[in-house]
């Protein structure tokens, strides 16, 4: 069965006279049940382009398309699009009430509010919290509940901008983790893009993947494909002790090239030099690794 | 707010969580919040009312009472406002954004409703109180008490004394002449005596006097001195003190008749005066939330601030200008009205250069929403009704003849078609506000909300 598309964007792009920032145009298509990736460096669009999803910034071109409503009619938009920016705001008021309050403007009344509510806040594991207060929150537990008061409305799309920046390691991974949870255990329509630096966490929960640098799109697809369009293999490598050993290692024939950041090197390697032969290759030269990945299927690889 | 949880009762609690699972509007609002603690404050008010009239002598004064429940009331509105302001629903993207601005605007118009009806409802209690401490006496039998005492001041010390001499006519002279008998009035004087001492006794404060006491006061001038250890040479100003004493207490009565008998009129006009002062007061209010949720502080006070202060400086030099100089209805007012007003909207532009330009519209819009009905109304009522005033006499037309000193004035052929044209105009003007308001004002402020909150920004 073919996946519906909730939103498809074709050519949006923004430019900024202030600082001649510009978003070329980009096509984006969110489908319900997916989670869209999208990653690149800081000041590069990620935030610009979801605010235009969002509906919160019109684009200098191109158009978008909701599959849910017919024409651009952005009161009945918004209501079925959840958008969580960088900077939360603060509640007032307890945080149970603001969960009812946005069920209920959102259509969900009496009973079954109350049991969606519930529900919800024992899926996000926040159900001890409920009866605190905003400022009693620590900054893991808001951007938890603000993703709870999104949620309760029961969006159509879920926009989130930089959700993990302010969490610790432990909560970004469980935080994505519940996202994905929710969205395959409810029983409507319900697509998420979502924004951040920490590009493996994304890549972890995305079906989709949308890397920009300087406005520019340089990979918009399944995450899946990313492997399959690159004809080398890519590894990161973090070597602290003894480059010029790693260097000498690195003059393999299966080595094409690598470009060195510090103490991070990315190698890339013929196809036949794969992930467990090059590591193999590395311990037989004796270099000391602080960590290792293969990034032929990530995004990392376009980082410069 | 959490004191406003606690001091809600259970059976409120209840209906608050089934409006908020149920009605995210009415939730919001919080008018049953409001409703609760103004019939709270109600009570408590006209409790007030009630116990403080407890002699006709110290019936409270009105402007105690409209500053009593003048400050409850603001208190009590003040933090409904912020509490009912908790919850932003533009922000929350409803599905109908300008029904709810119609709904909170009619929530403010309700609080300043129940404010009036509150000090409606103490003004009646304290009338119903007042008539219940006067009712026994009518209006008829304190004329004549009154009358009395009037008789005893200013008859003078003979007649106080319960003699005076008699004059008789001389039929030859045609004149008045003075007869040496002196007539005694024991019976007329002690029934005035026990008219005025009965009263005093029930209605009087401070000094009381029997009927008796009062009789032996006026036959005997020795009665004071007697009683008070005065010497004998001071017993003619006692009886004066006694005298000052009953017109007091009888001037009392006479305020309380007079209270009872503008009670409507008064009403009608505090009543007028009331809402206008409530709606201002919570219109500036409701103007600081938004500001300070919009801006902080020092828009808050650019913004907010100046052109309020101006506002202020205008109806101060209006006073001047009006009562002070005795000027009505002239150029000079309107040209001053007219440069305030660009100073006002002079503030509100330099006020807000720093931020955003969708929400500088949205508060200038908001202020609008207030001060636009105040400033028009103080435009028409000082200016294009001031171009109206109908004069009943013409002083134009003084023939010169006079009586006594007194000009003599002709009436103005004119006043009728004056008064006339001065209605229609009336009516006319109030009709262009409302149909302003309603029709371009109000829709345009819920257009900008909705262009701010809804649509894309450029």
């Amino acid at each position: 069965m073919e996946t519906e598309i909730l939103l498809k964007a074709t050519g949006v792009g923004k430019r900024y006279r202030k600082d001649g920032f510009e978003l070329l145009p980009i096509d984006v298509s969110l489908k319900a049940g997916e989670v869209t990736g999208l990653v690149g460096e800081n000041g590069n669009g990620k935030t610009t382009l979801l605010t235009i999803l969002a509906g919160l910034l019109h684009p200098d071109k191109g158009d978008l398309n909701y599959s849910f409503v017919d024409g651009l009619p952005w009161d009945k938009i918004k209501m079925e699009t959840g958008y969580i920016s960088q900077s939360l705001r603060t509640w007032t008021g307890t945080v149970y009430d603001n969960l009812h309050f946005n069920a209920t403007i959102h259509g969900v009344k009496g009973e079954e509010n109350k049991r969606y509510v519930d529900q919800l806040i024992k899926d996000l594991g926040l159900w001890e919290y409920r009866l605190l207060d905003w400022s009693e929150l620590s900054g893991g537990y808001k951007m938890r509940f603000e993703l709870a008061k999104v949620l309760a409305g029961k969006p159509k799309l879920l926009i989130l901008d930089e959700p993990l920046a302010n969490l610790d390691i432990k909560a970004q991974a469980s935080f994505l983790n519940d996202l994905r949870n929710f969205q395959q255990g409810i029983d409507y329509p319900l697509s998420i893009i979502v924004s951040s630096q920490h590009l493996y966490r994304i890549e972890e929960v995305s079906d989709h993947i949308i890397f920009l640098r300087k406005g520019k799109c340089l990979y918009n697809g399944p995450v899946n494909d990313l492997k399959g369009s690159n004809e080398s293999m890519i590894y990161e490598l973090v070597v602290v002790e003894n480059h010029e050993l790693l260097k000498k290692a690195l003059e393999h024939s299966l080595i094409e090239k690598y470009s060195r950041d510090g103490n991070t090197f990315i190698v890339y390697a013929k196809a036949e030099m794969d992930a467990s032969s090059f590591l193999q290759h590395l311990i037989y030269e004796k270099i000391v690794l602080q960590a290792y990945r293969d990034i032929t299927g990530s995004t990392r690889q376009f980082f410069e | 707010m959490k004191i406003i949880d606690k001091l809600t009762p259970e059976f409120l609690r209840k209906y608050d969580k089934k409006l908020l699972l149920n009605n995210p509007v009415l939730w919001v609002l919080k008018l049953h919040h409001l409703f609760y603690f103004q019939l709270v404050v109600s009570l408590c008010t006209c409790l007030f009312s009630w116990a403080h009239p407890q002699s006709l002598g110290n019936y409270p004064h009105d402007y105690v009472i409209t500053t009593v429940i003048g400050v409850i009331n603001i208190l009590v509105v003040l933090l409904w406002m912020f509490y009912a302001n908790q919850f932003d629903l533009r922000t929350r993207h409803i599905s109908k954004p300008r029904f709810f601005d119609q709904f909170r605007v009619s929530s403010y118009l309700l609080a300043g409703l129940f404010v009036a009806f509150n000090a409606l409802a103490c003004f009646t209690i304290l009338q119903v109180n007042t008539t219940r401490i006067v009712l026994p006496l009518d209006d008829a039998k304190f004329q004549y008490v009154d009358s009395m005492v009037t008789d005893f001041v200013s008859n003078g010390d003979g007649y106080a004394d319960g003699y005076y001499l008699d004059r008789v006519y001389h039929k030859e002279t045609g004149n008045f002449l003075r007869s040496d008998t002196v007539v005694y009035h024991h019976d007329t004087v002690l029934r005035r005596c026990a008219a005025i001492g009965r009263l005093n006794e029930k209605f009087g404060d401070g000094v009381r006097y029997s009927g008796q006491a009062i009789y032996d006061s006026i036959i005997d001038s020795t009665y004071y001195s007697a009683n008070t250890g005065r010497t004998h040479s001071i017993a003619f100003y006692s009886r004066i003190d006694c005298i000052d004493v009953l017109r007091d207490n009888v001037s009392r009565i006479d305020r309380s008749f007079r209270f009872l008998r503008d009670m409507p009129k008064e009403m009608l006009d505090f009543s007028w005066i009331s809402i206008f002062t409530v709606m201002l007061i919570l219109g500036i209010l409701y103007l600081l939330i938004i500001y300070f949720k919009y801006f902080g502080i020092y828009q808050l006070i650019t913004g907010v601030l100046s052109p309020t202060l101006l506002f202020l400086i205008f109806m101060l030099l209006a006073f001047v200008w009006y009562e002070l100089l005795h000027q009505r209805g002239s150029l000079g007012a309107a040209l001053a009205m007219i440069i305030l007003s660009i100073l006002a909207f002079y503030g509100y532009f330099n006020g807000f250069r720093s931020k955003s330009t969708s929400k500088k519209k949205i508060v200038l819009l908001q202020s609008l929403i207030i001060l636009a009905p105040i400033f028009l109304f103080a435009f028409y009522f000082e200016v294009i009704e001031g171009a109206y005033d109908c004069w009943q006499y013409d002083t134009r037309l003084i023939t010169g003849t006079y009586d006594s000193g007194n000009p003599i004035y002709e009436p103005n052929p004119e006043y009728l078609a004056c008064v006339a044209k001065q209605n229609l105009l009336d009516e006319v003007a109030r009709w262009l506000f409302l149909l302003l308001y309603v029709f371009v004002l109000f829709p345009l402020h819920l257009k900008m909300f909705y262009k701010h909150y809804y649509l894309p920004k450029k």
